[in-house]
């Protein structure tokens, strides 16, 4: 592990992963910010306290998915699994960082994922969120998978869009831009900084509208594009910590929160 | 008996007369269609080309130099000019058993063309696959198909995450699985709380979370079933994609081919093949192939749709006439080869390699039997394919358990071919005896006869010969001088005056070497000088032994008397032939009797320097003896015979009327004439009998006597049977001309010793008594006497004993 130079506030991206399927795909995208970004790369493993609450039970039996076979479960035999799948989570972001030439460190948490992850992280962190913990979906995501970015008028979208223009050049696929827009004038008013936006970096996209500025309207068209990201940024208005939470269920790509 | 007379000049040699000739030289004559003195053979190639029965293989018998290759090839080209060219053949993968190739047979010029169709079909599949596959629709279609499971799957979970949270339960992600969680205002559960949870709530969420775990297990049990259905399903989308990606170009193959069924069912292996490993088509796309990060030369997979033209006749005028040069085992039924890859040997069927066999199929295959006969394992290859009428290539290596590697099994190739293997007698005479096959594969016999007879006719045919070959060879035309000169060599040759050799390689090379001499000399015409120079300067090149055995005659290491007269000593005549080249030699035999208990010792014999013909020579004379002489006495003598300065090898009974000779002067003590020679043999009732070599015998001796100087008394004594070979030198005849030299014939024995003793051989009267004087009186008298010493001997120990 490598600390970051005392002389370079650099932007800190934080991954954080729960204990479900690794997803190298957050990991990925993280490494490939904070290569873009000359920042560092941090690994946030949150050790889900309600899957320890759970083990604790003296009836609780997991069923394996890989056998279906149902087997005992208790709060020993749960920590090992964690401590093995941090450590794992741990040595995916050290090799990826590696390879990128970017500084990271890791660590671990305990409580529940987004939470944690939002106590952990500072105000300027860029947090790419997964997880698979509460969902049944398994991730299916080809090479010409999107990168989709919600784009507002809050001070901070800009920021979105860069971050998702990096993941662009780093993992490949279009840009899928959804602005999020309470009318028409002001949808123009985002669409005319867009395309100035746009032509300023070389830059082409699809460009779709959120139909209704509604937490849940964004889920649901995020969900649709079944993309290798979602870059939002955390001031946009529909955002709080249960449609963050929510959010990080419903997908199987990482949530990337810019600061 | 009248004693024999020399022989006239003219019988010694044919003199052909160059006026016989209407032509002046042999550019007025038109080009021999006909083969010189070769009816038999001719008849029989021509029989054995025509009928196409099993078997009817033909062989050409001779010895070397008489044209058996060029007849062959010629009569064979002629009439495969005649025929179709014979069919194109191919090897194609066989996608049931890959290792064994499927070989298809295509009208003329059509295998090219199929080769080429299918190699454009690769090239257009290399890009129609992968822009199927590639597409939006199809993969939109996955996408869908994928969806479904996901979403089958979901719902499923869905629901029973929804049957648990109506019970208060959860359904959560473990690292290894899934299990469930009670709640309690949304937060799960901890021990704690539970345990204050009243009995039947607990029993009730225990009971609860037991059957939805039975129901995630069931649901879980599910999955790999729902798994394999989409990937059916996916795998059939992709087969429907590629069916319609290929369909277009396979359409249009199938209909330029609708005329070969036999390319059908090809066709229909290839399409199946290609909808089910269109994925080999896709990843082409991705560059080539590694494997432990050495790059594989190409992706080997799509060369099974590739068509190895086998045999292709597309430029082939009319049948095939293939001329193996070296029939080993692979040139003849071709071979497998292999290549390295990955430090292995691989193979498939493009790298199968035809032989001689797949190109003469449809025509001619010739091939010379001796070299077939060198090659190891070839003879038996090719019978086994005139015997099964298949080529079936095989690897000699695997069969013979030498290497051990990837190896195929072609499809055997039907086969219909004549083959004409061209050898001398001898093989052909030991194959029939000891190849039970051969006769079955090989009936036609066609026997080259090195001699032709030398009629009016045929030296006219000849002197067409000689200017066809003079034409073809753009020699100088040869005058008719030279065209008389070349056919009295060519008797010479045949060692027969009333013969012409057929060998007409000899022929050619003397005038190859006659036309160097007469530009030499500036001639615009091969001239009978220029001729006689060349025979002369072959001899001369070739002569060296001779030469050196004519000089230690003369200078007495070899002892040869050509003057006087001596007891028990004759000069016989030997022919010693080395390397192509052979001259006479006279060779001292004498002669040895004393008393005995009948007995001719042949020296050479009993010092294993005489041949067994030899031997049979000298114990036939033994028989003359004991027949003529001791019909009513034993043959009381021991008689030796030796070659004297011999010290190889003596082989053959031309000597055995001289060793005769020397004996029956031994006995008599009769001196015999030194200024003759003589050679023949003879059989057991005193007949002298032919003899081959007679021309360079009596060259051999004259050359002694040339030397020494010719005075009329020297003299070759040759069997009357042999008079008719005599092709003697130009010298030769001079000095018999000139009474200098003379060549007699004998028919007997006692005709033979008269010449040699000048003393009458002598005919017995009724009593068997030769009149006094005679050499056979003399040798009568010498017997008796021996026999009575003999009888006395044999009583002289029991009155030694009466004394005692």
């Amino acid at each position: 592990m490598t600390d970051p130079p005392e002389d370079n506030p650099a932007v800190r991206i934080l991954v954080a992963l729960d204990a479900s399927p690794l997803t190298q795909a957050a990991i990925n995208a993280a490494a490939s910010l904070a290569a873009d970004m000359r920042g560092e790369l941090q690994g946030l493993f949150v050790e889900d306290i309600n899957l320890l609450r759970l083990a604790d039970l003296p009836f609780t039996r997991e069923v394996d998915e890989a056998s279906a076979a149902i087997r005992p479960l208790d709060v020993a035999a749960m920590e090992r699994a964690l401590r093995l799948k941090a450590a794992e989570i741990r040595q995916a972001v050290a090799t990826k960082a590696e390879e990128l030439s970017v500084q990271w460190s890791f660590q671990v948490a305990r409580g529940e994922l987004v939470q944690s992850t939002l106590q952990v992280a500072s105000r300027t962190d860029l947090l790419v969120l997964t997880r698979e913990g509460r969902s049944t979906r398994r991730p299916r995501r080809p090479e010409s998978a999107p990168i989709v970015v919600a784009f507002d008028d809050s001070p901070s979208g800009t920021g979105a869009l860069q971050t998702a223009a990096t993941l662009v050049r780093r993992l490949g696929g279009p840009l899928i831009i959804l602005i999020l827009a309470e009318n028409a004038e002001q949808h123009q008013a985002i669409s005319r900084h867009l395309k100035s936006w746009l032509d300023q970096h070389a830059l082409s996209g699809t460009v779709h509208q959120l139909p209704i500025m509604d937490a849940q309207a964004l889920i649901q068209v995020a969900r649709q594009w079944e993309g290798k990201a979602l870059v939002i940024n955390r001031d946009c208005r529909l955002l709080d910590e249960t449609t963050i939470g929510a959010l990080v269920d419903k997908l199987t790509h990482p949530v990337v929160l810019v600061g | 008996m009248s004693e024999p007379q020399a022989l006239d000049a003219q019988a010694l040699c044919w003199r052909c007369d160059p006026q016989q000739f209407e032509f002046q030289t042999t550019r007025e004559l038109e080009d021999l269609r006909a083969i010189l003195g070769q009816a038999r053979a001719t008849t029989a190639i021509n029989f054995g080309l025509e009928i196409r029965k099993k078997g009817f293989n033909i062989y050409a018998l001779g010895p070397t130099g008489l044209g058996k290759r060029s007849l062959v090839e010629e009569f064979a080209k002629r009439k495969a000019a005649a025929e179709e060219p014979p069919v194109d053949w191919c090897y194609v993968h066989n996608f049931e058993q890959p290792h064994r190739p499927r070989i298809l047979q295509l009208p003329t010029g059509r295998g090219y063309q199929f080769r080429q169709e299918m190699d454009d079909l690769i090239e257009d599949l290399r890009s129609a696959i992968p822009a199927a596959l590639e597409s939006d629709e199809f993969r939109g279609r996955v996408q869908a198909l994928q969806q479904e499971f996901v979403e089958r799957r979901e719902q499923e979970f869905a629901e029973v995450s929804e049957k648990a949270a109506g019970q208060e339960i959860q359904l959560i992600r473990t690292p290894g699985g899934f299990a469930l969680a009670p709640l309690h205002e949304g937060e799960v559960l901890g021990p704690d709380e539970f345990e204050k949870l009243p009995k039947p709530e607990q029993e009730r969420i225990q009971q609860a979370v037991a059957s939805l775990e039975n129901e995630i297990q069931a649901l879980l049990s599910q999955l790999p079933q729902w798994r394999k259905e989409v990937t059916e399903k996916i795998k059939n989308l992709k087969r429907e994609v590629t069916r319609l990606a290929i369909g277009h170009s396979l359409k249009l193959l199938k209909e330029k081919n609708t005329d070969l069924p036999q390319l059908a069912e090809y066709f229909e292996a290839v399409e199946r093949d290609v909808i089910e490993h269109a994925e080999e088509f896709h990843r082409r796309e991705e560059g080539p192939m590694e494997i432990l990060g050495i790059p594989a030369a190409e992706r080997p997979s799509l060369h099974r749709y590739q068509v190895n033209l086998l045999v292709d006749n597309r430029q082939t005028q009319g049948g095939p006439v293939v001329e193996e040069h070296h029939p080993s085992f692979q040139n003849l039924v071709g071979r497998i080869d292999h290549r390295s890859h990955m430090g292995s040997l691989v193979t498939d069927f493009t790298l199968i390699k035809p032989g001689a066999l797949h190109r003469a199929n449809g025509g001619y295959l010739v091939l010379d039997m001796l070299k077939l006969l060198r090659q190891p394992f070839a003879w038996e290859a090719l019978k086994r394919c005139l015997v099964a009428k298949e080529i079936k290539i095989e690897s000699l290596g695997e069969s013979l358990s030498l290497i051990s590697s990837d190896t195929l099994e072609p499809e055997p190739m039907p086969l219909d071919v004549k083959v004409v293997v061209l050898g001398d007698r001898l093989l052909y005479y030991l194959l029939y005896e000891y190849d039970p096959e051969f006769s079955e594969l090989f009936k036609v016999a066609a026997d080259f006869d090195e001699r032709m007879d030398r009629s009016a006719e045929c030296c006219r045919l000849y002197a067409q010969f000689i200017a066809s070959l003079a034409r073809r060879e753009k020699l100088r035309p040869a005058d008719r001088s030279a065209v008389a000169r070349v056919l009295e060599y060519s008797a010479r040759v045949a060692e027969d005056s009333e013969k012409l050799s057929t060998h007409m390689r000899t022929i050619a090379e003397l005038l190859c070497e006659a036309d160097h001499w007469a530009g030499d000399a500036g001639a615009e015409l091969i001239a009978a000088e220029h001729v006689q120079r060349a025979i002369d300067q072959q001899d001369y090149r070739s002569d060296r032994l001779r030469e050196r055995v004519q000089e230690e005659i003369q200078l007495g290491t070899f002892l040869i008397d050509t003057d006087g007269e001596q007891v028990g000593q004759v000069n016989g005549l030997s022919v010693l032939d080395l390397g192509g080249f052979r001259f006479g030699r006279p060779s001292r035999i004498t002669a040895t009797a004393r008393l005995g208990k009948g007995e001719v010792i042949d020296v050479e014999r009993e010092v294993e320097l005489g041949g067994a013909i030899h031997s049979k020579g000298v114990f036939i004379l033994s028989s003359f003896m004991a027949s003529r002489y001791a019909q009513n006495q034993p043959l009381s003598l021991t008689a030796n015979l030796v070659f004297e300065q011999s010290y190889g090898m003596i082989e053959g009974d031309s000597a055995s009327v001289a060793e005769l000779c020397a004996l029956l002067s031994a006995l008599a003590n009769l001196p015999l004439k030194q200024s003759m020679a003589v050679t023949g043999s003879v059989n057991q009732h005193g007949q002298v009998q032919a003899i081959g070599g007679v021309n360079e015998k009596i060259e051999g001796f004259f050359d002694v006597c040339q030397q020494r100087g010719l005075n009329g008394q020297q003299a070759v004594l040759i069997p009357r049977a042999n008079v008719r070979h005599l092709m003697l030198r130009h010298d030769v005849i001079q000095a018999a001309a000139e009474g200098k030299f003379r060549v007699f014939p004998v028919e007997t024995v006692d005709e033979a010793i008269t010449l040699l003793s000048g003393v009458a051989a002598g005919t017995p009267d009724p009593q068997g008594e030769y009149p006094e004087g005679t050499v056979n009186y003399q040798v009568m008298q010498r017997l008796r006497e021996l026999t009575k010493l003999r009888q006395q001997y044999a009583q002289g120990p029991s009155d030694e004993k009466a004394n005692d």
